[in-house]
C-alpha cells in the first residue's frame, strides 16, 4: 500500500478488515515523515512516541473489539493553533514557544474520542497572519509539487502535510481563506464550515467573529468523515450553533441534477491568471455537464469585501493579541531583566516575541479601533459587513451554491510577495468575502497549470448557504467524479 | 498622510516597542494599507445596520454556579501558575505597579 496514495476510507477498510495494523500504519507514516519532512517542513513537532502509542491502544482496542470511530487507527495531523495537552503549541511564534497547555481543544479531544492517532504540530503562519506560511518565526514550508513555492497559508504546513501523504488528514483553521487556498494550491480538499459549526474552544484565537475550524484532506469523502466527527454544539464555546450534525459521508453521494449554480460576475472581471480561469471555466462546464443549471449573478459589494476583512480582523487581532504580556504564560522579557516596570514587561516581551506580520496587523487594528479613526474605519465595516452579507443572502434567493476560484493565481515563489504585505492581502480577493458572511465555502482540485515545466495545482470554491454543508460536500463529490484528472500525487 | 509620530501613538497603544527600523518600515506599509481603505471612508452607509456577528447571538446573564465536572474546571492550579514565566508556588509574580 502507498500511503501517499490512500484515503481514509480506504484506509479505515484495510484497518477494520485487519489487513494492516495501526502500528504497521504509523510506521509507514513516520517512515513517510522521515522521507519527505527534510525536503517540505510541514511539521514544527513529530510526536514519533505519541504516534506509536496511541496506534498501540488502537490495535488493543481493535482486538477487543472496542473500536471508537470508524476513524479510530487513522494518522491526523493539526494545525499548530490547537492546544494540545502536553505536546508545544506555539502558534508558530516565537511568544508561546516553549509553551505547553495543560488542556486539549474540543476538536482535538474529539479526534482523540474518534481514537485517531495525532502524528504532530503542522506549521503555520505565526497566529494564522498570512497566505504562504512564510510567516511562521520557525520555517518556511514548501509546495510538495514545487519546493521553490508556497504552500499557501495560513495552514500551509496542513495542507503539504496531506497532500505528501505524511498523514490522511489535518484540522485547520480559516479566518479569511486559511484552509481554502493552500487546499487549492496544494491540490487537496480543504473545508470552511459555517461560523459556529465547530468549536473553536483551545483554538488559538485569531479573529473570533471570523475564525472557523475545518478539515483538510485527499478527498469530499474524507473531508465529509472528517466534519462528522468534529462539528457540534459545546458548552465550552458559546458561539457554537445548536443544530444537529447530520451524517455527512452519507449525504454526498446525491444527483446534483437541477442544481443551480451562480457564477458571479465580479468573481471574474480582471486580476486573475488567464490558465486559472480557463480551468476555472472548464470546472463550471463539467458542472453544467453534471446537469446543473448556471445563473449569472452579480454581487456588487464584493468590491469592498477585501477592505472589510482588512479592518474587521485586525482589529479583533488587536484585542486577542493582548493578552500575549509575559505574565500568564509564554515567552517574557523578565527572563532578561527581573528589574524592569510593568509597561517595558509588556512593551519589550511584545517585541521581542512577536514577528514582523503579527506587529502589522496588531497597529492596524489599533490604528482603525482608536478614538477618532473609530467611526471612519472600524463602524462603517461593520456596516460593509452587513452588505457582504446581504449579497450572499440575495444570491442564495436564486442559486443553491456558489462558484468561484479560490486564487487569482497559482502557488507563488517563495519569497516574491513576503515584503510586500498589501500585495499578499490581495491574493485573498477570492477567498475574504465568505468570512465576514459567516457561510460554508470548500475548494475542491480541478486541475493544474504548467509553470516553469512544473504542475501547479488550482482549486475551485464552492459556497452554500449557512448550515449547508451537505450540499458543499454534494457538489464536490459529484465534480472529482468528472474533473478529467486523478490519482495525480506530488513526485517527492 | 501617516507620520512616524503616529505610528509611534498606536504603538503605545498597542504596547510594543519599535526600533527605529520599524517605526519607517511600518509608517510606509501602514500607510500603504490604509490607501486601500480610502474608498471605504467615501462610501455612504446611512441607514445601514452593523454586523459584529453572524450567528446572532445576544450577551445573556446567568447566576454563577459550581459546575461539578471536572472537564470544565482546571485539574491543578499549581499547573496553571506554573505556566507564568515568573513565579512562587503559589502566585504569579508581577513588577510592581504603584511605586512609591
Amino acid at each position: 500500500m502507498d500511503i501517499s496514495k490512500t484515503t481514509i476510507e480506504e484506509v479505515s477498510n484495510l484497518l477494520s478488515k485487519g489487513e494492516i495494523s495501526s502500528v504497521e500504519l504509523a510506521k509507514k507514516c513516520l517512515g513517510r515523515i522521515d522521507e519527505v519532512e527534510k525536503k517540505i517542513d510541514a511539521f514544527i513537532t513529530v510526536d514519533h512516541e505519541g504516534a506509536l502509542r496511541q496506534a498501540q491502544e488502537s490495535d488493543i482496542r481493535r482486538k477487543q473489539g472496542k473500536t471508537l470511530s470508524k476513524l479510530d487507527g487513522v494518522p491526523i495531523s493539526i494545525k499548530d493553533l490547537f492546544c494540545q495537552k502536553d505536546i508545544e503549541t506555539t502558534a508558530g511564534s516565537n511568544i508561546l514557544k516553549g509553551f505547553v497547555p495543560p488542556y486539549d481543544a474540543t476538536v482535538v479531544k474529539k479526534i482523540k474520542e474518534a481514537g485517531m492517532v495525532i502524528f504532530g504540530k503542522n506549521n503555520l503562519d505565526a497566529f494564522a497572519h498570512g497566505s504562504s506560511t512564510e510567516n511562521s518565526d520557525f520555517k518556511t514550508t514548501k509546495n510538495p509539487w514545487d519546493l521553490s513555492r508556497v504552500p499557501g497559508g495560513s495552514s500551509g504546513g496542513s495542507a503539504a502535510a496531506v497532500a505528501s501523504g505524511e498523514v490522511f488528514a489535518s484540522l485547520g483553521t480559516d479566518t479569511g481563506g486559511s484552509i481554502r487556498q493552500p487546499a487549492s494550491l496544494c491540490s487537496v480538499v480543504g473545508l470552511k464550515p459555517t461560523y459556529g459549526r465547530v468549536s473553536r474552544y483551545g483554538v488559538i484565537a485569531m479573529a473570533s467573529s471570523l475564525d472557523v475550524v475545518g478539515p483538510i484532506a485527499k478527498t469530499t469523502s474524507d473531508v465529509a468523515l472528517m466534519l462528522e466527527v468534529i462539528a457540534g454544539k459545546d458548552d465550552l464555546d458559546a458561539t457554537t450553533l445548536d443544530e444537529v450534525v447530520p451524517h455527512y459521508s452519507e449525504e454526498i453521494g446525491k444527483s446534483i441534477k437541477g442544481k443551480k449554480i451562480a457564477i458571479p460576475k465580479e468573481y471574474f472581471a480582471s486580476g486573475m491568471d488567464e490558465d486559472v480561469e480557463k480551468l476555472i471555466k472548464d470546472a463550471v462546464d463539467k458542472i453544467k455537464y453534471l446537469g446543473a443549471e448556471i445563473v449569472e449573478v452579480s454581487m456588487p459589494y464584493t468590491k469592498y469585501a477585501l477592505e472589510t476583512y482588512y479592518i474587521i480582523q485586525p482589529a479583533e487581532v488587536s484585542s486577542n493579541l493582548s493578552r500575549y504580556d509575559g505574565i500568564k504564560y509564554g515567552y517574557s522579557s523578565i527572563f532578561n531583566d527581573r528589574t524592569q516596570s510593568l509597561d517595558s514587561l509588556y512593551e519589550t516581551t511584545r517585541k521581542e516575541g512577536f514577528g514582523s506580520e503579527a506587529k502589522r496587523r496588531i497597529m492596524l487594528g489599533t490604528y482603525v479601533l482608536s478614538a477618532g479613526y473609530y467611526d471612519a474605519y472600524y463602524k462603517k465595516a461593520l456596516k460593509l459587513r452587513t452588505l457582504v452579507r446581504k449579497d450572499f443572502d440575495e444570491v442564495f434567493k436564486k442559486a443553491d451554491a456558489i462558484i468561484t476560484p479560490v486564487s487569482p493565481t497559482p502557488a507563488f515563489k517563495i519569497g516574491e510577495k513576503s515584503d510586500n504585505p498589501v500585495q499578499m492581502y490581495l491574493s485573498d480577493i477570492y477567498t475574504v468575502p465568505i468570512n465576514p458572511a459567516g457561510v460554508p465555502a470548500i475548494s475542491t482540485p480541478a486541475g493544474f497549470v504548467n509553470r516553469e515545466g512544473k504542475k501547479l495545482p488550482v482549486g475551485i470554491q464552492v459556497i452554500a448557504p449557512h448550515l449547508c454543508e451537505s450540499r458543499l460536500l454534494n457538489i464536490s463529490y459529484q465534480f472529482e467524479k468528472v474533473r478529467n484528472f486523478d490519482n495525480n500525487y506530488p513526485q517527492l | 498622510m501617516l507620520k512616524e509620530k503616529d505610528i509611534l501613538t498606536v504603538a503605545r497603544l498597542a504596547h510594543l516597542k519599535l526600533s527605529t527600523d520599524e517605526r519607517k518600515k511600518y509608517t510606509t506599509q501602514m500607510e500603504e494599507v490604509l490607501n486601500l481603505f480610502e474608498v471605504v471612508k467615501k462610501i455612504d452607509l446611512k441607514g445601514i445596520s452593523e454586523t459584529s456577528q453572524v450567528t446572532g447571538l445576544k450577551n445573556i446573564c446567568q447566576n454563577d454556579e459550581i459546575i461539578a465536572n471536572e472537564d470544565l474546571r482546571p485539574q491543578d492550579g499549581s499547573r496553571l501558575i506554573g505556566l507564568s514565566p515568573n513565579h512562587d508556588q503559589n502566585s504569579i509574580i508581577v513588577p510592581k505597579i504603584i511605586q512609591n
